[in-house]
């Protein structure tokens, strides 16, 4: 009907000549839209990439913790292990009849702020994310050596590195470390493609790498004049004779220690002496490579942080959780990574919830910015309404005009929320990134944003009713004749 | 065709329920031929603005009736006077009669959106021309049509209510104190004008004014309170 043609064009052009507070109603509503489509965005993103950062694992097992707590430390590199699992135990692990495969985990050193995680090649081929997919290599392949690193995609890309950069590893987790493995750098040898998951964040080396740079010292300068055997033997050895060292002098004075560590200094510089040089000719250099390839296939670890088990059968995931939960040697957990995730989400939830309610609420605040924008204006109105009504305008007419005026608002700041929040991923993105793990992307608004937005039209229109009868019962009383 | 009265108040009578004295309405009988144009003189409170939303169709009188062009506006629902009223009457304000966002020709054709009648009865011609013309015949050359509402003078502002009064060629104008922001000499030529335009199209004029001086320019000049039986018994 062109009379509701003419109105919505006596709408626009009545916006237009109020142009100041209605583009900060427009703004107010667009803020309180690309909030809440935010929030949203950063919860549905950071739950997908969460459930699809493990793909394929029956089982994570850890030293005695809660299933949650050691989902996020093993898998999303959130928080620190308290405790490791012996290495004994993992090989009774992977000697289980159900155990298809394990993979081992070793956390707690890092670099640049990157943590670095020692495993071995089992992680290359068993491990999965998404859905179902295998890591592949953008650049290189696994590391073959102790000395060998593989990137995760990020890692490479936010600090420049490429194949046969070497990298210094420190202790600790921080961005920044007094404790620096220097004499013992990794090279690059394998970048691997994006995930969208933490492995992208994560250096990956060898276990045998982990072992190098911590106890180097103590036998990786023995290990290639032993024997596997001998070393195992050696290893034990020193490990049990620093365990009982430690209880028959604790409280007593402290010259022993001191003295041990004399002892460890003397070692490593007879190490150094030994080596010789780093910068002499190439074939001392094979000779060092040759040697580490043999300590990763003859060094073990004294234990890792957390296992991957793949099992032959999903019967026995409950079973063998069971066993492992129950495991007499050591405390150990084993939890389903799904139930530790459904942990995760209720934990999470009340958090999520809360955060959607409080922008639940800024929206509603943006809508009665829109209905006090509409009733602050009407008084003044009233002569404008005796105008219309004298050239024929039915009272719903005068309803209509503030109701389409409403709709148009609404509209404007639901779409203004949507390009804010296209904005919002644009700038938050590398921050969440880094921070959480977690990938937004800009791109078509979500159904969830769309009925945002939706709702928010439809909201406006109803929130117009308030002032559109009020117009119309001033358009009743006044008449054709209103004196205002 | 002229022998059915433009406006026909039989016993019209109107009270406010629970009002005082102002308002009350009670008019034994009055008529405006087709093509007359009538000065009604009346202070305020002497039931003008009644008489004139009675007229207008937006209220509705106690008893007796109000006939416009021989249509019976007791008879129309509130929706169909509305209709009635934007095919049939052009209402002149006392003041502020524009719309302040609309420029001058839109404030013009704004008569032309509630009334299907009144377009059609262009023939043809472009609301914007008709617009145009009637503005120009009224003393507003395009220099003045160019100009925001706000920076029109009152009576520049009058004529292009007038304008929007005669668009569309409805069969009565009504005008409330069109003139009382003039002064006398441009009153005069305002009244001129209104009157002119009025007869070419054809349309009967009620014009309402407290100015005694510009009764001479009308066919017929009336007091509201010789009309007014209400008023008349309040007074005695």
């Amino acid at each position: 009907m062109s009379s509701l043609r003419s109105l919505a064009g006596i709408a626009l052009a009545s916006l237009r000549s109020r142009l100041l507070t209605v583009v900060l109603t427009v703004i107010s509503i667009g803020v309180s839209v690309a909030l809440i489509a935010s929030v949203d965005r950063v919860r549905s993103e950071a739950k997908a990439s969460f459930s699809s950062t493990i793909s394929g694992a029956d089982l994570l097992v850890g030293a005695r913790t809660s299933g949650l707590n050691l989902l996020l430390y093993s898998i999303f590199r959130i928080g620190d292990a308290t405790n490791s699992v012996s290495w004994q135990s993992v090989e009774y692990i992977e000697a289980l009849d159900p155990v298809d495969w394990v993979i081992p985990l070793s956390l707690g050193d890092s670099h640049r702020g990157y943590r670095v995680l020692g495993t071995d090649q089992r992680y290359f081929e068993h491990y999965r994310f998404g859905r179902d997919q295998t890591l592949d290599f953008t650049y290189g392949q696994p590391f073959a050596s102790a000395d060998g690193a593989v990137l995760g995609s990020a890692v490479a890309e936010a600090l420049g590195y490429s194949l046969d950069d070497d990298i210094v590893v420190s202790h600790g987790v921080g961005e920044t470390s007094f404790l620096q493995h220097s004499d013992r750098p990794f090279r690059v040898v394998g970048i691997l493609s994006p995930t969208g998951t933490p492995v992208d964040r994560t250096v990956h080396v060898s276990l045998a790498g982990i072992e190098r740079m911590h106890g180097g010292s103590h036998h990786d300068d023995e290990a290639h004049s032993s024997t596997h055997a001998s070393h195992e033997a050696q290893e034990a050895e020193h490990h049990d004779s620093g365990e009982t060292h430690g209880d028959e002098h604790a409280g007593e004075d402290e010259q022993a220690h001191e003295d041990e560590d004399e002892h460890a200094h003397e070692e490593a510089h007879a190490h150094e002496e030994e080596h010789g040089n780093q910068a002499e000719p190439e074939a001392s250099d094979e000779s060092l490579h040759q040697t580490e390839t043999d300590a990763q296939t003859t060094v073990t670890p004294d234990s890792v942080t957390a296992l991957i088990l793949g099992l032959n059968s999903p019967i026995a995931v409950l079973t063998t959780a069971r066993s492992l939960n129950e495991y007499q040697q050591e405390p150990l957990t084993a939890v389903l990574p799904g139930v530790a995730l459904q942990q995760l989400w209720s934990l999470i939830g009340v958090a999520e919830l809360s955060l959607l309610v409080v922008s639940g609420f800024v929206v509603v605040a943006g809508l009665i910015g829109l209905v006090t924008t509409l009733l602050s204006s009407l008084s003044q109105r009233r002569r404008e309404m005796a105008v219309l009504r004298s050239v024929g305008a039915k009272p719903v007419h005068i309803g209509l005009l503030l109701v389409s005026e409403a709709l148009a608002m609404g509209a404007a700041g639901a779409l203004f929320g949507l390009v804010l929040t296209q904005l919002v991923i644009l700038l938050a993105k590398p921050v969440v990134f880094d921070q959480l793990g977690v990938v937004l992307m800009n791109g078509w608004p979500t159904s969830f944003e769309w009925q945002i937005a939706a709702l928010v039209v439809v909201a406006s229109a109803l929130a117009a009713i308030l002032p559109a009868a009020i117009a119309y019962r001033y358009t009743l009383a006044d008449g054709l004749l209103s004196r205002a | 065709m002229s022998d059915i009265a433009a406006i026909s108040l039989r016993d019209l009578k109107f009270s406010y329920a629970g009002a005082g004295s102002g308002g009350e309405l009670d008019i034994e009988r009055f008529d405006v031929a087709q093509g007359e144009s009538v000065f009604l003189q009346g202070a305020s409170g002497s039931g003008k603005s009644t008489l004139l939303n009675l007229i207008g169709g937006v209220l509705k009188p106690t008893s007796g009736e109000i006939s416009l062009l021989g249509a019976n506006l007791s008879s129309l629902s509130s929706s169909g006077r509305d209709a009635f009223r934007a095919d049939h009457l052009g209402y002149v304000f006392q003041m502020f009669n524009l719309l302040p966002y609309l420029d001058v020709v839109a404030n013009v054709t704004l008569a032309l959106t509630f009334s299907p009648r009144r377009r059609s009865r262009l023939d043809g011609v472009s609301p914007k021309s008709e617009a145009q013309r009637l503005l120009n015949a009224l003393g507003l050359d395009e220099s003045v049509q160019a100009k925001r509402v706000a920076q029109l003078s009152v009576g520049q502002q009058q004529r292009v209510a007038c304008a929007r009064a005669l668009i569309g060629g409805p069969e009565l104008i009504v005008a409330d104190e069109p003139t009382s922001a003039l002064d006398a000499q441009a009153s005069a030529r305002f009244v001129r004008l209104l009157l002119t335009q009025a007869a070419n199209a054809g349309a009967s004029v009620v014009f309402v004014s407290h100015e005694a001086s510009l009764a001479e320019h009308f066919d017929r000049a009336i007091d509201i309170a010789t009309l007014n039986r209400a008023e008349a018994a309040s007074y005695e």
